[in-house]
C-alpha cells in the first residue's frame, strides 16, 4: 500500500471500527440460525475441524467441508490465547471483514477503471459495504462463509487479472494465498463454483473483447488452465475429501424433486423487481426483520442505485477496456435470479440432470454475491458519468449535490447497519449469552473423567433432537445450530441429528427408550447406552421444547431419576449431569464372539426390541458376503410396511384437482406434472382409449411415486383408492395386460399388496421382507401380540414357523387397535369437551368414533391438541339430524409428544371410543445351526491417539467381530498385527445399528489399529499444498530477480 | 422463438404467458441483429423497467414481475446484438 492510498485505508478502518462498536455495544456475541456460534471457541473448532472425522459430534460423522474452517480458526486461536473473549473475537472478525470489503472494492475500482473514475472509488467502496444485498443477504443472513467471500472477492479479482494479463507468478501466488486466508468461504461448496465461474468469465472477456488472434487466446487459456491446476493442487487437501464424500452425503439429504421445489419457491423471491435492486424480499418485506420502514417510500432508494447501475451498464459498453463489465454483469444477473423469468428454465433442466448442481439451489445467495461486486463498479461508472454530465451542463454545484445525494441514499437505506439492528429482528437482536453453567459442567466432566484416552466415552445430551438446530431459554435466548461440541470439550457429545436416516433412527430409538418405560425395561436401556458408549448424560432443562421434536425435559427428568444405574452427580444451573456406573459403561471398542444378524427396521419404533439380549447386532452392508451366516441367529425386519384399505374411489381425483394449485404455489414441479398425468390418464380411461392410457400409466410409474413428492401433499390412501378404481374399470373392459402392469406398479409403490384378497375389506397392515437365504423361518412379533397372518397370499396355519425361499415375501394382517378408551357421555368443561390421549409418545395413530348432535349452525369443530399445538377439523352436520355416527383416523403429526388430547367444541358427544393403532413389526428369525462356541475374548488395551486413529491390543480364542463405536463409514479401516504379520479384515459391517464392525476370522493375540483412511488424503494434500506454495514462491522470486 | 420458449419454461406452459413472451423475445432478437433498430430495443427495455418500478411501488408485484421480465429479457437480447461489435472492437462506438 502506497502512502497515496493511506487516507482511504484509514477511512475504512475508522468506519469499520465505528460500525463494529455500534453492533457490539451490548457486550454480547451474535449467534444462532444455521451458523450457530462460529467465533465462540476457535481453539475447540480447530481441534475438531483439522480432522475430517468429527468425533466431537457423536456418534461421529465425516465433515470434510469443516477443513475449510482450519485457517480462520488457527489464526483466531491466537486471539483466544492472548485473552480475547468470544465477544472480542467476533467483533474483531466483523471489523476485519468490513475493512477488507470496503478497502478491497476501492482498490478494485482503482485497478479496473481509468483515471476519471478513481476519485469515485471511495464511493464505490462505500456502496459495496452498504447496498441492499450486503445488508440483507450478507450481514443480516449471517452466513460467515459469505462474509469471507465478500471481503476476499475484490482482491482475488485484482490478482487474477494481474496473472491473466501479465503472467506474473507472484500475482498467482498472492491470489492463492488470499484463497487460503479466506478458505472459510468455501465451507459453502457453491462458492467454489461461483469463484471459478467469475474467473472464467473474466478470462473469456479478456480473450474475446476484443478478439486479437488465436495465439493470444491460446496464451490466455493456458494461463487459466495453469492457475486452475495450481489452485486444485494447493486446495486438494480439503477439496478431494469434500468432493469424494459430500455428494454421497448430500444425496442422502436432498432429492432432485426437493431441490427443484426449493428453487422454484425461491424463484418467487427473485423475480426481476426484487433481484434487480438486489433485495431479498423474504427478510425485508415478508418477515419484516427490519420493521415496517421498508414498506414505505424508502423502497424507491434502491431504484436510484439501479438507475446509476443501468447508466453505468450502457456507458461502460461504449468505453474501451471496461465494456466487458456490462456483459459480465448481465450474465451474473441472469444466473443469480435463478428460475425466475426471463430465461430461468436452464436451472431446472440442469438440476434435473446433474445432481451436483443442487448446490446452487439458492442461486441468489450463491451466485448473487457477484451482483454487488459488478453492480458497484457499474454504479461508480454511472454515477461518475452522471456527475460529469451535470458538471458540464450546470456547473459544479449540481454535480456535487448529486454525489452528496448518492451518499445520503446509500447511508440512509442501510440505516439498520448504523443502528445495530442488522442481526436478528429489529426489535430482538440475535444476541447470545451462553450461561456460565455450561463451562462449569464441562470443567466438572473433564475433572471427573480421568481415562479419556484409555477408555473413551461419550456424553448423551437430553432432550435429543433429530434436527440440527435447537432453542434455549438463555438470558438473551438462542435459536440455531445445536453446538454442544463447542461447550463440552472433554468428551464427544451425542446431541443432535445428522439428517441421515439410519443414524438418526438409531439415536431417536435411544432417546425414546427413556420415555417408554412401559415397553422398554432397564435392561434394554442399559444395552442401548452401552452400545452408544455413553459415559455421562446431561439433561438440559433450558431447552425450549414446545413446537419442536423433543419431549418436555421435566418429563425426561422424572424418567431419568427412576433409572437405577444412572447417578445424578451435580446440577449446574439448568443442567443436570448424570453418570453411568462403571459396570454399565460400554467401551468404545469391544469384541463379540456370538452375535445376531439383523436386517434392521426402517423406523426407530421397533429397534429396542432387537436389544432384548446383550448379543451384538451385526448388519451386513450392501453386496457383502455374510461370513458364517448359519452359526449365528438372523433376524429380518420388514424392509417396508404400509396400511392398505380395499376401497376404490373416484373422489380421490377431486382431491388431486383440489391440491394442484398448492403444488404450483409451492414449486412442486414433479408432483404437479404427475397430477397432470394422472388426471390425463383418468380421462383416457373414461374415453376407453386404452393405448394412450397405458402410455400415461407407464410414464407415471417410470420413477418411484415417492420421488415426485406428491405424497407429501396427498395421502397414499387417496392414490391407492384412485388406482383401485382404475383397476375395476380395466377389469370390466377385460384389459388384463394393462391391469397386470398397474397392479405390479401399485404393489412396488406400496399402494397395494402384491397378494390381495378381493373379498377382504378390512384394513390390513402389509409388511415386505427380503431374505437372503431360504429355509425355515420363525415368526416373531415386535410390539404386537401374536396374529393371524397371511404369508404371500396364503393364510398361515397355526404355528410360528414358515418355509420361505430366498427372495421377497409379503406378510399381511388386520391392523390392530388397542388401548381403548370408552366414554358414554362427554362432560362439558370450560365450554369444551376434552379427552386426553394416553399413552402418548409420538407418531401415534388413533381411531376415534363417536356420536354427535348439534342444535344450531352447520356443523362443529373438533381439535387434536399435541403439546399445545392445535390441528382443527370441521365436521358438517345439519342441526336437525339428531345423533350422527362419526369415525376418524387421527395421526399425531409430531414425533415426540408429551401430552395430547381431543377437544370438541360445542356439540353434545356420546358413545365416544378412542383406540390407538398398534404399531409394530412382524420379524422373521432363523435359528443358528451351530452351538455357541466358547473361548476368551478380551480387549486388553485401547489408546486413542486422535479422533481418526486408535491403537490397542486384543486377545481372541476364536473368530469374532470387533465393534468400534463410531458411526459406520467405509473409510474406517482395521489393521491387525500378529507378530509382525499384517492383516486387514475386509468384512466391514454395521454394528448395533450405527457403528462399525469387522469380522476377524481366526483367534490370536493382535495389536490393532483403526484409522479413518480419508484423513491420509488430507495429510498428503496438505504436504503437496505446502510444496506448491513454496515452489511458486521460489518461481516468483526467480522471475522478479530476472526482471 | 422456440429457443426462448425453452429458456422460459422448457416448452411447457406454466403461467400462460410463455408463448407470447417468447414471441416478443424472438422478435427482439430479430431487431437486435439490425443495427438501426437496436436502439429502439434499448429504449423499450428501459421503458418497461420504468413501468415495472411503478407497479412495484404500488405493490403490484405480479405485474411488475411481468414487465420486469420482458424488459430485462429485451435488454439481454440487446446485449447479444452488440456482441459482434464488442468482439471486433472491444467496445461499442455508438449505441
Amino acid at each position: 500500500m502506497t502512502m497515496k492510498h493511506f487516507p482511504t485505508w484509514a477511512f475504512f478502518v475508522i468506519l469499520s471500527a465505528f460500525l463494529t462498536a455500534i453492533w457490539f455495544r451490548g457486550g454480547m456475541i451474535f449467534g444462532g440460525g444455521d451458523v450457530g456460534l462460529q467465533t465462540y471457541n476457535p481453539p475447540r473448532v480447530l481441534e475438531i475441524a483439522k480432522y475430517i472425522w468429527w468425533e466431537a459430534t457423536g456418534p461421529g460423522s465425516p465433515v470434510p467441508q469443516g477443513l475449510t474452517a482450519v485457517s480462520f480458526n488457527f489464526i483466531f486461536s491466537f486471539l483466544k490465547l492472548v485473552g480475547f473473549s468470544p465477544f472480542l473475537m467476533q467483533a474483531s472478525l466483523f471489523f476485519l471483514i468490513l475493512t477488507f470489503s470496503g478497502w478491497g472494492m476501492y482498490r478494485l475500482i482503482i485497478f479496473l477503471l481509468e483515471a476519471k473514475y478513481r476519485s469515485f472509488a471511495l464511493l464505490g467502496g462505500l456502496f459495496y459495504l452498504f447496498n441492499p444485498y450486503a445488508m440483507v443477504s450478507v450481514w443480516h443472513r449471517f452466513v460467515h462463509s459469505t462474509f469471507f467471500f465478500m471481503a476476499a472477492l475484490p482482491f482475488m479479482i485484482i490478482f487474477w487479472l494481474k496473472w491473466i494479463r501479465f503472467q506474473k507468478p507472484s500475482a498467482l501466488l498472492i491470489f492463492s494465498v488470499i484463497t487460503l486466508l479466506s478458505l472459510y468461504a468455501f465451507g459453502t461448496l457453491a462458492y467454489v463454483l461461483t469463484l471459478w465461474v467469475v474467473l472464467l468469465m473474466l478470462t473469456v472477456c479478456e480473450t474475446l473483447f476484443p478478439w486479437r488472434n488465436f495465439k493470444f487466446a491460446l496464451k490466455i487459456f493456458l494461463r487459466f488452465i495453469v492457475a486452475l491446476l495450481f489452485w486444485i493442487v494447493v486446495n486438494g487437501w480439503w477439496m478431494v475429501p469434500v468432493f469424494t464424500i459430500s455428494p454421497a452425503l448430500l444425496s442422502a439429504q436432498h432429492s432432485n424433486a426437493e431441490t427443484i421445489s426449493t428453487m422454484i419457491n425461491l424463484g418467487y423471491q427473485t423475480v426481476i423487481p426484487y433481484s434487480l435492486q438486489m433485495v431479498n424480499p423474504f427478510y425485508m418485506f415478508y418477515q419484516l426483520d427490519f420493521g415496517n420502514a421498508y414498506l414505505g417510500l424508502i423502497r424507491i432508494f434502491p431504484w436510484i442505485f439501479v438507475a446509476f447501475i443501468l447508466i453505468g451498464f450502457i456507458r461502460a459498453l461504449t468505453e474501451k477496456g471496461i465494456a466487458y463489465l456490462s456483459v459480465i454483469f448481465m450474465a451474473v444477473f441472469l444466473l443469480s435470479k435463478g428460475v425466475a423469468s426471463p430465461f430461468g428454465y436452464p436451472f431446472i433442466f440442469g438440476v434435473d440432470r446433474f445432481f451436483f448442481l443442487g448446490v446452487l439451489r439458492n442461486p441468489f445467495e450463491k451466485i448473487g454475491i457477484l451482483l454487488p461486486l459488478f453492480g458497484t463498479i457499474l454504479f461508480v461508472v454511472g454515477l461518475t458519468n452522471a456527475t460529469y454530465f451535470l458538471k458540464g451542463r450546470f456547473g459544479k454545484l449540481p454535480a456535487l449535490s448529486l454525489m452528496m445525494l448518492a451518499l445520503i441514499l446509500i447511508f440512509s437505506f442501510s440505516y439498520p447497519m448504523f443502528k445495530g439492528e442488522i442481526f436478528g429482528k429489529f426489535d430482538k437482536p440475535e444476541f447470545v449469552e451462553v450461561p456460565a453453567s455450561y463451562q462449569e459442567a464441562d470443567e466438572f466432566i473433564k475433572n471427573d473423567d480421568k481415562d479419556k484416552n484409555k477408555n473413551p466415552g461419550k456424553i448423551l445430551h437430553l432432550p435429543l433432537t433429530r434436527r440440527e438446530s435447537i432453542s434455549y431459554n438463555w438470558p438473551a435466548g438462542y435459536n440455531g445450530l445445536e453446538s454442544s461440541q463447542l461447550f463440552f470439550t472433554g468428551l464427544p457429545s451425542i446431541a443432535h441429528g445428522f439428517n441421515v436416516s439410519r443414524v438418526d433412527n438409531s439415536m431417536e430409538a435411544l432417546y425414546f427408550a427413556f420415555h417408554n418405560p412401559d415397553l422398554i425395561n432397564e435392561k434394554v436401556l442399559k444395552i442401548f447406552l452401552k452400545d452408544f458408549n455413553i459415559r455421562y448424560v446431561i439433561l438440559h432443562k433450558d431447552v425450549k421444547w414446545q413446537g419442536s421434536d423433543v419431549f418436555d425435559p421435566v418429563l425426561t427428568e422424572s424418567y431419568l431419576n427412576k433409572i437405577s444405574f444412572l447417578t445424578p452427580l451435580k446440577q449446574f444451573g439448568d443442567l443436570i449431569v448424570y453418570k453411568i456406573s462403571d459396570e454399565n459403561f460400554g467401551p468404545k471398542i469391544t469384541l463379540a464372539g456370538d452375535f445376531k444378524w439383523v436386517v434392521p427396521p426402517n423406523s426407530s419404533s421397533s429397534m429396542p426390541w432387537i436389544l432384548d439380549s446383550e448379543k451384538t447386532i451385526i448388519t451386513p452392508t450392501q453386496s457383502q458376503q455374510i461370513p458364517d451366516f448359519g452359526q449365528n441367529p438372523a433376524y429380518v425386519f420388514p424392509k417396508s410396511s404400509f396400511v392398505f384399505n380395499q376401497a376404490s374411489s373416484s373422489a380421490s381425483l377431486d382431491e388431486l384437482i383440489r391440491i394442484k394449485p398448492a403444488l404450483k404455489q409451492n414449486g412442486e414441479l414433479y408432483a404437479e406434472n404427475l397430477v397432470d398425468l394422472i388426471i390425463d390418464s383418468n380421462r383416457k380411461l373414461v374415453q376407453k382409449d386404452i393405448q394412450s392410457y397405458e402410455k400415461d400409466i407407464r410414464k407415471i410409474f417410470s420413477s418411484a411415486l415417492a420421488d415426485y413428492r406428491l405424497t407429501v401433499y396427498v395421502k397414499d390412501s387417496y392414490l391407492s383408492a384412485l388406482f383401485q378404481d382404475h383397476l375395476d374399470v380395466l377389469n370390466a373392459l377385460g384389459e388384463q395386460e394393462v391391469m397386470t402392469f398397474l397392479k405390479e406398479q401399485l404393489s412396488q409403490n406400496n399402494l397395494m399388496p402384491k397378494y390381495k384378497n378381493e373379498a377382504d375389506f378390512t384394513e390390513r397392515s402389509i409388511q415386505r421382507f427380503e431374505i437372503g437365504e431360504g429355509g425355515e423361518w420363525e415368526i416373531l412379533y415386535a410390539n404386537l401380540p401374536p396374529l393371524k397372518l397371511t404369508v404371500d397370499g396364503e393364510d398361515l396355519k397355526m404355528g410360528s414357523k414358515v418355509n420361505l425361499p430366498k427372495g421377497e415375501h409379503e406378510i399381511s394382517f388386520p391392523t390392530l387397535y388397542g388401548d381403548a378408551v370408552l366414554i358414554d357421555m362427554l362432560q362439558l368443561q370450560n365450554n369444551y369437551l376434552e379427552v386426553p390421549l394416553k399413552p402418548v409418545l409420538g407418531d401415534n395413530v388413533y381411531r376415534v368414533s363417536f356420536q354427535a348432535k348439534i342444535e344450531t349452525g352447520s356443523g362443529f369443530y373438533f381439535q387434536l391438541l399435541q403439546d399445545g399445538e392445535k390441528i382443527e377439523q370441521f365436521v358438517n352436520q345439519s342441526p336437525g339430524a339428531g345423533w350422527v355416527d362419526y369415525n376418524f383416523i387421527l395421526p399425531l403429526t409430531k414425533s415426540a409428544v408429551s401430552e395430547a388430547s381431543i377437544r370438541f367444541l360445542t356439540p353434545a358427544v356420546r358413545n365416544f371410543k378412542l383406540e390407538r393403532r398398534l404399531q409394530g413389526d412382524v420379524i422373521l428369525k432363523k435359528a443358528a445351526n451351530a452351538p455357541e462356541t466358547s473361548g476368551d475374548l478380551a480387549v486388553l488395551q485401547i489408546d486413542q491417539k486422535s479422533p481418526v486413529f486408535y491403537q490397542g491390543r486384543i486377545h481372541l480364542d476364536k473368530s469374532a467381530v470387533l465393534v468400534f463405536g463410531e458411526t459406520y463409514h467405509p473409510g474406517w479401516e482395521l489393521t491387525l498385527l500378529d507378530y509382525g504379520q499384517k492383516l486387514t479384515p475386509s468384512t466391514h459391517m454395521l454394528a448395533n445399528l450405527y457403528a462399525n464392525a469387522w469380522f476377524i476370522e481366526r483367534g490370536g493375540d493382535f495389536d490393532f489399529s483403526i484409522y479413518f483412511k480419508p484423513q491420509r488424503i488430507v495429510n498428503a494434500g496438505a504436504l503437496v499444498a505446502m510444496f506448491g506454495y513454496i515452489g511458486l514462491a521460489g518461481l516468483s522470486l526467480i522471475t522478479k530477480k530476472k526482471a | 422463438m422456440m429457443i426462448f420458449w425453452w429458456l422460459e419454461s422448457g416448452f411447457s406452459i406454466r403461467d400462460g404467458g410463455e408463448p407470447w413472451k417468447s414471441s416478443i423475445f424472438g422478435f427482439s432478437l430479430f431487431l437486435a441483429m439490425i443495427k438501426r433498430t437496436r436502439i429502439y430495443l434499448l429504449w423499450t427495455s428501459l421503458i418497461l423497467l420504468v413501468i415495472m418500478v411503478l407497479f412495484y411501488m404500488f405493490w403490484k408485484i405480479p405485474w411488475a414481475a411481468t414487465f420486469g421480465s420482458i424488459g430485462l429479457g429485451i435488454l439481454a437480447i440487446f446485449l447479444i446484438g452488440l456482441l459482434p461489435e464488442l468482439i471486433k472492437r472491444g467496445f461499442i462506438e455508438k449505441i
